[in-house]
């Protein structure tokens, strides 16, 4: 038995309907627990006050963001390399729930900059990159969008996904480079992982387990979904001739 | 390829092509950034090489669906592509059709329009440089996003959405050698990026573009 | 159970809210994607039998 058995749809219809139910209930149980241990149960930073709560949602879903881009990577070159449906599909169904983190980092990062820094946006490179980020996901949802064979679909998003990826990578080296250019020494954007004390981190830890399965779930769902409208289409296509 | 390229350039110097469009619309962003802004002639040299960049882009993008479309849709398009020429040379010679008109114009023009912007005079051949040496990214990229949207009825706006975001390193490389050099300050790092990024695009792109394009024509 | 979030009320606030308006805006997106792809299947297999 390998993984690729599951490229075939209706072997993956199976295992995904027994997993889900398992993979949405983790994800709210880690979500419910993260999220209101990191609210109700954990001091406020002695620097950043109570804002500091804001870390439960903006880290995982940062995280999220550019994970669900390189799963989306993955997805691509396997549709392009072995031509498995299931794994062009899996990429767009990944795509609104990246763009949504991608939203969500965004917004909340302003949120959180605005008492912090005294500004709701900075032309940081994280922030930058991000911003980046969010267009690459438009741009690729819009070009789903737009072309109707679904097979020519998958096939240039996924090289749009690959070609993106190469300059996402391109951007975040500029942006870094070019930042540093315009405000030298000043260090807008926190370190994180060096900050965060234990208080913080469990909380943190089982909000991103929670955004992690919410991922998976959202897109096993997605998945599915898409499996089933390419079938609806190869049915209705083969009813027509007659 | 040389005769596909001829033909590109023919089309686009003829009135109403490519050609007079890009300049034309350079020239108005860099009049129009000025009335908006105010006549401040420090605060303008300041930001002037940022905005011949940001305006060459931009003039780069608007001629971009003409790259393909026309061939598209007369059937030229199919006739180079059973042709013995390899399709990644046919994109190849229509990027550089692409910048022969827009790209190499719009960098021989900016001093002149660098000059309305008070750019300061050691900026200037370093910004002309740094057109001449980015836009074949530009035209290269454009090229590639022209491929992806071929054939789509609204393709125009959707071009834009997939480019703009290929376009950031290069703008960003680009306008940062122009902006040192025009304050005369070390330059070599952006400078070194920018031609890394515009041969890199221009070499690895023409394989991207006609994957994309056989896919498109299938 | 409250919580005192002192002068930054708001800002925690209305992160959340934005964030739980937001990824419940996706979940129900993706669960009406998923109805609306089990109803055009089943019509296209009705349509088949007919």
């Amino acid at each position: 038995m390998s993984l690729w058995e599951y490229s075939n749809p209706v072997k993956f219809l199976k295992l995904s309907s027994r997993v889900l139910p398992w993979v949405s209930a983790l994800s709210g149980i880690c979500l419910i627990l993260g999220l209101f241990w990191g609210f109700f149960w954990t001091p406020d930073d002695y620097r950043m006050g109570s804002t500091v709560k804001i870390i439960y949602i903006h880290v995982p879903a940062a995280l999220m963001a550019i994970n669900a881009w390189f799963m989306m990577l993955v997805a691509s070159l396997i549709w392009l390399i072995r031509r498995h449906h299931v794994s062009a599909l899996a990429a767009k169904a990944a795509a609104p729930v990246g763009l949504v983190m991608t939203l969500i980092a965004l917004i909340t990062g302003a949120i959180w900059g605005q008492p912090m820094w005294g500004t709701w946006w900075a032309w940081d490179p994280r922030l930058t990159s991000f911003l980046i980020l969010f267009q690459f996901y438009i741009g690729y949802l819009a070009l789903w969008k737009a072309i109707e064979n679904p097979d020519n679909a998958a096939d240039l998003t996924s090289i749009l996904c690959i070609v993106g990826s190469v300059f996402a990578v391109l951007s975040r080296y500029a942006v870094n480079f070019w930042s540093q250019g315009l405000h030298q020494g000043a260090s807008l954007s926190l370190d994180k992982e060096k900050n965060v004390a234990d208080v913080f981190y469990h909380p943190l830890l089982l909000s991103i387990a929670g955004f992690i399965f919410l991922f998976l779930a959202l897109v096993l769902i997605g998945t599915r979904s898409e499996i089933r409208m390419r079938r609806a289409l190869v049915v209705a296509a083969r009813r027509m001739p007659s | 390829m040389r005769a596909v390229l001829l033909r590109d350039l023919k089309l686009a110097m003829r009135l109403g092509g490519g050609f007079g469009l890009a300049i034309m619309f350079f020239l108005i962003v860099t009049v129009l950034v000025p009335l908006g802004i105010g006549p401040d002639l420090a605060l303008l040299s300041a930001i002037s090489s940022g905005i011949l960049w940001v305006g060459a882009l931009l003039a780069c993008l608007l001629s971009l669906d003409r790259i393909l479309s026309l061939d598209y849709e007369d059937g030229t398009l199919d006739h180079l592509a059973i042709s013995p020429l390899p399709l990644e040379n046919v994109i190849l010679a229509k990027a550089t059709a692409h910048w022969l008109t827009t790209g190499l114009p719009l960098g021989l023009a900016s001093p002149l329009l660098g000059l309305m912007l008070g750019l300061p005079l050691e900026g200037f051949f370093w910004l002309l440089l740094s057109l001449v040496f980015g836009t074949p990214a530009l035209s290269m990229i454009g090229t590639f996003g022209a491929t992806l949207t071929l054939g789509l009825k609204r393709g125009g706006l959707l071009l834009s959405i997939l480019v703009l975001p290929l376009y950031v390193p290069t703008l960003i490389f680009g306008a940062e050698v122009a902006r040192r050099g025009s304050i005369g300050i070390e330059l070599q790092t952006p400078l070194w990026m920018l031609l890394g990024v515009s041969f890199g695009v221009v070499a690895v792109l023409p394989f991207a573009s006609s994957a994309v394009l056989r896919i498109n024509l299938r | 159970m409250t919580v005192e979030l002192g002068k930054y009320t708001s800002f925690v606030l209305s992160a959340y809210a934005i964030t739980i308006v937001l990824l419940a805006l996706l979940i129900i997106y993706v669960l009406w994607h998923n109805s609306k792809s089990k109803v055009l299947l089943k019509d296209a297999e009705f349509d088949k039998d007919a």
